[in-house]
């Protein structure tokens, strides 16, 4: 996806899937899978520093909290319309690593609600 | 992970289905095999380490289908998971490159693995919706990935499954829906069983190679992780997705291929 105010960040995460599919060509030899997990709107550190600032620069977010700005941001954002959790996460990655997942390599799963189906 | 729920997998009987319907049945989950080959789905309903039930039906035919998930709500009381997987994966009548296919047998392949989809997503998504939500799975093809100059239709019949997947995942998820896709490599089933006989007629250098045997060489030439993948992987993969613990994953399509796709431009 684009990002117009997190172009560096958004060109980073880009970097990690690639770095992922080679990473997953090189390593296949030796046995070793490598994939990458896309989480979306999570309540981290990182979302409540990107809630203040929308506080601060956003007309319509003025008067919320930065948690109630995330929950608006995800009701207008999310397909399934709920916040992804880090929970979703740990799920997927223990599925990742373990042998049920022994022929998966190379593979970049978005854990989103479908943000970006849209 | 999946105690409690009803799943509907078609073309369970045998192959990729029947290795879902363990591995969910196993999870917790009731099954419901829909096969055109009753006889076979019932059999292996009944071995299922919770028994499941099963339904004679042609996928291709709006009525069976209909009549068919009618069955398995009345017996099982409602439904959370739909695994589409039915279809033959060959291509159909005389098939292969677009200069031999007729128009007949191009439309044949579509619905094999197309209209299937859609027919029993048709069918069972209200169940899923009266739920309060479920899970669908499509099992796909890396096929429908990249091209295929042999099976051109079939690669066009998976990658419409994919798409298909996107926009089912959008326009249901305000019923919390949710539709992934998985994508296998290189499985050992009927389809290949066909495939290495081609091979074998074609390709001099396999000549003298039992079809299994031409399977290991050519998984050995494009898969980077170097081995078959298994049944079991497919299904291991597609009870994740159904289950709770996939509740925010929707609209993906997962390869299972050892790497394989990583190497070809897509």
């Amino acid at each position: 996806m684009a990002s117009p105010r997190l172009a560096a960040y958004a060109a980073a995460k880009a970097g990690v899937i690639s770095f992922t599919k080679s990473l997953a060509l090189d390593y296949a030899p030796d046995g070793i899978r490598v994939n990458a997990i896309c989480p979306g709107f999570l309540w981290t550190r990182a979302w409540e520093g990107l809630a203040t600032r929308l506080k601060a620069t956003e007309r319509q977010f003025a008067e919320l909290e930065p948690r109630q700005i995330f929950l608006e941001v995800v009701k207008q954002g999310v397909p399934l319309g709920r916040e992804q959790t880090p929970e979703d996460i740990g799920h997927l990655a223990a599925f990742l690593a373990s042998d049920a997942a022994m022929n998966i390599t190379g593979q970049w799963i978005a854990v989103d609600g479908g943000i970006t189906l849209r | 992970m999946l105690k409690g729920k009803v799943a509907l997998v078609t073309g369970g009987a045998r192959g990729i289905g029947a290795a879902i319907a363990r591995v969910m049945a196993g999870q917790g989950a009731r099954l419901a095999l829909l096969d055109i080959d009753g006889a076979e789905a019932e059999r292996m309903a009944a071995g299922l380490p919770l028994p499941g039930m099963a339904v004679a039906c042609d996928l291709a035919v709006e009525r069976e289908v209909v009549a068919a998930v009618d069955a398995t709500v009345e017996r099982l009381g409602g439904l959370d998971v739909l695994v589409n997987n039915a279809g033959l994966g060959r291509p159909a009548g005389r098939g292969g490159r677009v200069d031999d296919m007729s128009a007949e047998d191009w439309d044949a392949q579509l619905a094999q693995d197309l209209r299937t989809t859609f027919l029993s997503t048709k069918a069972v998504a209200p169940h899923l919706k009266a739920r309060g939500g479920g899970a669908i799975v499509n099992i796909a093809s890396i096929t429908g990935l990249v091209g295929s100059p042999t099976q051109p239709a079939q690669a066009a019949a998976k990658a419409g499954m994919i798409s298909l997947t996107k926009s089912l995942a959008l326009d249901y998820a305000p019923h919390d829906v949710r539709v992934n896709a998985i994508c296998p490599g290189f499985v050992w089933t009927r389809p290949w069983e066909r495939m290495t006989a081609d091979l074998k007629r074609t390709v001099p250098e396999f000549a003298q190679l039992a079809p299994r045997e031409i399977f290991l060489e050519v998984i050995k030439r494009r898969v980077p992780l170097g081995r078959e993948q298994t049944l079991e992987d497919v299904a291991q993969l597609a009870a994740f997705l159904a289950s709770d613990a996939a509740r925010n994953i929707t609209g993906q399509w997962i390869s299972v291929d050892g790497g394989t796709t990583l190497r070809q431009a897509h």
